[in-house]
């Protein structure tokens, strides 16, 4: 009997398992003016339906490093509005916006960090928030599809009905003579 | 004669014309297109959810605990450990870690670990780490107490 109980306490109870938390992308920038709504997309990932606990933190005004224990001020009191789901049901996969409000012109480092309600994994994002254009606006070079109409692929075609035409011309004469 | 003979030259005449320009488009230009699919950035991790000391009294040092940390997202992450904000004893205060079994204790409030992004994208980078409870200082007084437990929250942040 022993025997069997210990067959089922170790192997129809497995008490440790692995809970995984992603989040995209790893930076989110909000670049704009003051009393100006900024908006961004993240993306939140789970294994199967959880609930999401949000909070954010914030560095001194001016520091940017990606140190978290340094980030323990409330958005409030940098005077930022930030609005974003701090408590969400998600099944697998989900996007939420986080928008972004400030009153005082200034560069600012943030992070948005999310929870699996009950489990202990969080993961963060770092946030980058730039007012009033302070600091230069970041760019980006975007590889297109080269689109150009491409004139020796058709030109084929086109000697073949030249050619068609041409034939048809020489036959034509041919009768007539 | 002369007919078949005009008509001969002029099909050939096409036929090096079309030769000339190529009908298939690479030859046009020597282009090679080139395809790849570009990921977004993200950060991805796991940690076991249950981790027991068994049993422990004031004075000693608990069994080391091996405690599994993957990244499998697709960036370098620092990670750390707190207790819950909802524990209000103090037993779970006295957890220290290990990156490397050589290395002292680090205190719970201290511990911070760097876990490189795997190498290959889809992949992921396992990370151990050592866990204790440290009560070989603990001075107060401790009542029996069964099944005592705390949230430990790992927090993943990109370096």
């Amino acid at each position: 009997m022993k025997k069997i109980i210990l067959f089922l306490f170790v192997f129809l109870f497995p008490l440790v398992n692995a809970v995984t938390l992603s989040m995209s992308p790893q930076q989110i920038n909000f670049i704009g003016n003051v009393n100006e709504k900024l908006c961004e997309e993240v993306t939140l990932k789970t294994e199967g339906e959880a609930v999401l606990l949000g909070e954010d933190k914030w560095a001194e005004k001016g520091y940017s490093e990606r140190k978290l224990k340094q980030h323990i001020l409330d958005s409030d009191e940098l005077k930022l509005d930030l609005e974003y789901p701090n408590n969400i049901k998600i099944n697998n996969n989900e996007k939420i916006n986080v928008c972004i409000v400030g009153k005082n012109k200034g560069d600012y480092h943030g992070i948005l960090l999310y929870r699996v309600e009950g489990k202990p994994v969080r993961v963060g994002i770092w946030m980058n928030v730039s007012l009033d254009g302070s600091v230069s606006k970041i760019t980006g070079n975007v590889i297109g599809e080269k689109k150009d109409f491409n004139f020796f692929f058709i030109a084929p075609i086109i000697l073949l009905i030249v050619l068609g035409f041409l034939l048809w011309m020489l036959k034509r004469k041919g009768k007539k003579l | 004669m002369k007919k078949n003979l005009t008509l001969i030259s002029l099909m050939l005449g096409v036929m090096v014309l079309i030769s000339m320009t190529g009908i298939v488009s690479a030859d046009a230009s020597d282009d090679m297109v080139v395809k790849v699919n570009v990921l977004e950035s993200e950060i991805s991790f796991s940690v076991p959810d249950q981790v027991s000391f068994g049993n422990i009294a004031s004075g000693y040092i608990s069994e080391r605990q091996d405690v599994d940390v993957i990244n499998d997202g697709t960036v370098d992450v620092s990670v750390s450990a707190d207790l819950s904000p909802d524990y209000n004893g103090t037993i779970f205060q006295n957890l220290a870690f290990r990156d490397i079994l050589e290395d002292p204790l680090t205190s719970i409030d201290f511990f911070e670990v760097e876990i490189l992004k795997p190498n290959n994208v889809g992949e992921e980078r396992d990370e151990r780490i050592y866990m204790y409870l440290d009560l070989s200082d603990y001075e107060e007084d401790i009542t029996e107490m069964m099944g005592h437990n705390a949230t430990v929250i790992f927090t993943a942040v990109p370096l």
